[in-house]
């Protein structure tokens, strides 16, 4: 690792961007699918948005609906930390409610909004939707764990962006530089022109990734100055009332029906959710918070309040307003807002959508290509950086970017069958979807291993394929759906979500047919040098 | 300005931002070469620099004026990633028709930016 410091950049390049890579790739890739999160969930849910559709709009009998909620949390948790309830729109028919059982369990239920009474499973579709894209995006679906973890590799990714401009000597000539059909060389252009040309946002969406969590990767602020309490730190920035604590002193909570119609009469909105903490405690206190209206942001960077309102939930009393379109917090607050929306692509509609969408994807062919030029460039040439081992993890390695890319693509499209595939009424439906997911990604690993290295990407992406272009023809076959139906109806969401699996479907089929074409010239087909043993790795070139 | 729609001030802001990395890019010799096999005259250089340059900063008010101060630059920035990326992968498959497509797209810039501007 001694050498100059450019040397040195381009050893810490090539090795935190190889280990972290594969992390990396995986958050780019489901973080640019999960952009179109909302128009996924839609297009898994057609029984939802059926009977969304035939329920017609609930929003004047919100109090109503809010009482039977009440009245369905005071029977199963009379006493609790908190209750919540979600209000039926245009995508959920559905009345949800959701609390904390003695065990401190997190526990919910799908009510009828117009009786009370649970809905049994098996009528609806119980699925994560596009939110499991952004649940693997920032966790893995692994809670604490796996946030710190997509944290570190988002630090790696600054870290190797700054140590990949140092590395790349010559930016500004090659800015448009891009050889194809030249083996190594080509994957290099690939890598750098990616990196090079999307920097402003490979850096924005890095930074602003590790900002969205700064309370978490940096408490040490929250821990001496609040003693590690964030509700009483989130309050005081967010200029909101205070956390109340528990009194221990039982008091009812009043009926929540009359208490929604004032909010919703004062915000001017209908309301989305409503939030008791501590129910049954005489400190309970109740938010309903208005529903949000996209159209109302528009032309701001930084996304203003749809409005709440907080009651003393025992005397009904009125804590707090803030109005829709409203402001709070100081600068800094702002400033984090800011770069909330700009991470979460909370503005500027479909349009900024799609363009942090290819930006994203354009971010996944970057890390990609820089992974593939690691293991082509040592194909050509071993450089015997593990021993005797070396042969064995270069081929672990191989494996690796197999899984992470064709196998991840491979994986995503098999959550998308297993949705129309797991039967209504299995219990757990939603986790079976995701396990179904992370089981694909295992056997994409196994086949990475198994079949020769070629073969692996060929039939990997063959099947990621197959997979997209049958979807329509899966669609049809199990809920009678099809683009078609879903254009006459002026189902747009549901179309598009179809018509870009379907092209996502032909571009993995053009990747085939170059993969067949390169295995058949063998003249493209770069030889294994083995080298002699002792050699000194070569240093100085990234990669 | 205003009288452009979100989808025509996206396809115009795309087309600028593709011709006017196409212009910083022709104006190098390597790419000069890659089209049309010599290298460009000084004066040739200097035009097409001057011109995506032009195109670029047209991009940035058009921008400005569909999205307003607050997500007008941000949107810019994406479509000069979008537009110069394009441009590399299309420029050594097809780079005739890459420079043509770069043509059309300037002129049809400037002419739509000066109708929505007059």
């Amino acid at each position: 690792m001694n050498g100059t410091f450019r040397q040195s950049m381009a050893w810490l390049h090539t090795w935190g961007g190889l280990w972290l890579g594969w992390v990396l790739y995986a958050i780019f890739f489901t973080g640019a699918i999960g952009v179109f999160d909302e128009a996924i969930t839609h297009w898994m849910n057609p029984e939802k948005r059926a009977l969304a559709a035939a329920s017609g709009d609930t929003t004047k009998q919100q109090p109503a609906i809010v009482d039977r909620a009440q009245a369905y949390l005071f029977k199963v948790a009379p006493k609790s930390h908190f209750w919540s309830i979600g209000l039926p729109d245009d995508e959920e028919p559905a009345l949800r409610v959701f609390w904390e059982d003695e065990k401190k369990n997190f526990q919910s239920a799908r009510l009828d909004p117009t009786t009370g009474q649970a809905i049994p499973p098996g009528l609806t579709r119980e699925t994560e939707g596009g939110h499991h894209f952004v649940h693997m995006h920032y966790e893995f679906h692994a809670g604490m764990a796996g946030i710190w973890i997509a944290g570190v590799a988002t630090i790696a990714m600054l870290v190797a962006l700054v140590s990949g401009i140092v590395t790349h000597r010559r930016i500004f000539k090659d800015f448009f530089t891009f050889r194809p059909k030249k083996g190594q060389r080509s994957w290099l252009d690939a890598h750098n022109a990616t990196g090079v040309l999307m920097l402003p946002f490979l850096l924005m969406i890095s930074y602003t990734g590790v900002i969205v969590f700064y309370a978490t990767y940096m408490p040490a602020g929250i821990a001496a100055r609040y003693k590690g309490n964030e509700d009483a730190y989130f309050a005081e920035v967010q200029k909101q009332t205070a956390h109340r604590e528990e009194t221990g002193i039982s008091a009812p909570v009043k009926p929540m029906g009359p208490l929604v119609a004032q909010a919703v009469d004062k915000l001017g909105r209908p309301a989305s959710f409503v939030v008791v903490e501590h129910p049954g405690d005489s400190s309970a206190s109740l938010r309903v918070f208005g529903r949000n209206d996209p159209a109302a942001q528009d032309g701001r960077l930084r996304p203003l309040s749809s409005g709440e309102m907080t009651f003393d939930a025992v005397s009904g009393e009125v804590l707090d307003t803030e109005m829709p379109l409203g402001s709070r917090g100081g600068p800094a607050q702002h400033v984090q807002q800011v770069m909330n929306a700009l991470h979460f692509v909370q503005f500027g509609g479909y349009l900024a959508k799609w363009l942090y969408f290819f930006c994203g994807m354009a971010g996944a062919a970057m890390l990609a290509t820089g992974m593939i030029l690691f293991t082509v460039k040592r194909r050509r040439k071993q450089e015997n950086e593990f021993g005797k081992a070396t042969q064995r993890v270069y081929r672990v390695i191989e494996a690796l970017n197999i899984a992470s890319v064709a196998g991840l693509a491979v994986a995503s499209i098999a959550f998308f069958w297993a949705n129309r595939l797991v039967p209504l009424a299995v219990e757990h439906r939603n986790t079976w979807e995701i396990a179904l997911f992370f089981a694909v990604w295992v056997v994409t690993l196994l086949h990475a291993f198994v079949r020769p290295v070629h073969q692996a990407w060929i039939e990997q992406l063959a099947a990621g394929a197959a997979m997209c272009l049958l979807l329509p023809v899966l669609n049809a076959f199990t809920t009678g759906d099809h683009l078609a139906l879903a254009i006459a109806r002026g189902d747009a969401l549901s179309a598009s979500v179809e018509a870009s699996v379907f092209a996502i479907g032909l571009l993995m089929v053009a990747a085939v047919v170059h993969l067949r074409r390169a295995a058949r010239n063998p003249a493209r087909q770069p030889k294994v040098v083995q080298a002699p043993v002792g050699q000194q790795p070569a240093t100085g070139t990234a990669s | 300005m205003a009288a452009l729609s979100i989808a025509s001030a996206t396809a115009l802001g795309l087309a600028s931002s593709y011709a006017g990395m196409a212009g910083l890019c022709l104006a190098m010799d390597r790419h000069h070469d890659q089209v049309w096999g010599r290298d460009a005259s000084p004066l040739l250089r200097r035009l097409l620099r001057i011109a995506g340059a032009v195109l670029l900063a047209g991009g940035f008010f058009l921008c400005l004026g569909a999205w307003g101060g607050a997500i007008g630059p941000v949107v810019w920035v994406g479509f000069l990633s979008a537009g110069a990326l394009s441009l590399v992968l299309l420029l050594p498959y097809a780079p005739r028709f890459a420079t043509v497509l770069a043509g059309v797209a300037g002129a049809v810039s400037v002419v739509v930016g000066a109708l929505a501007l007059g």
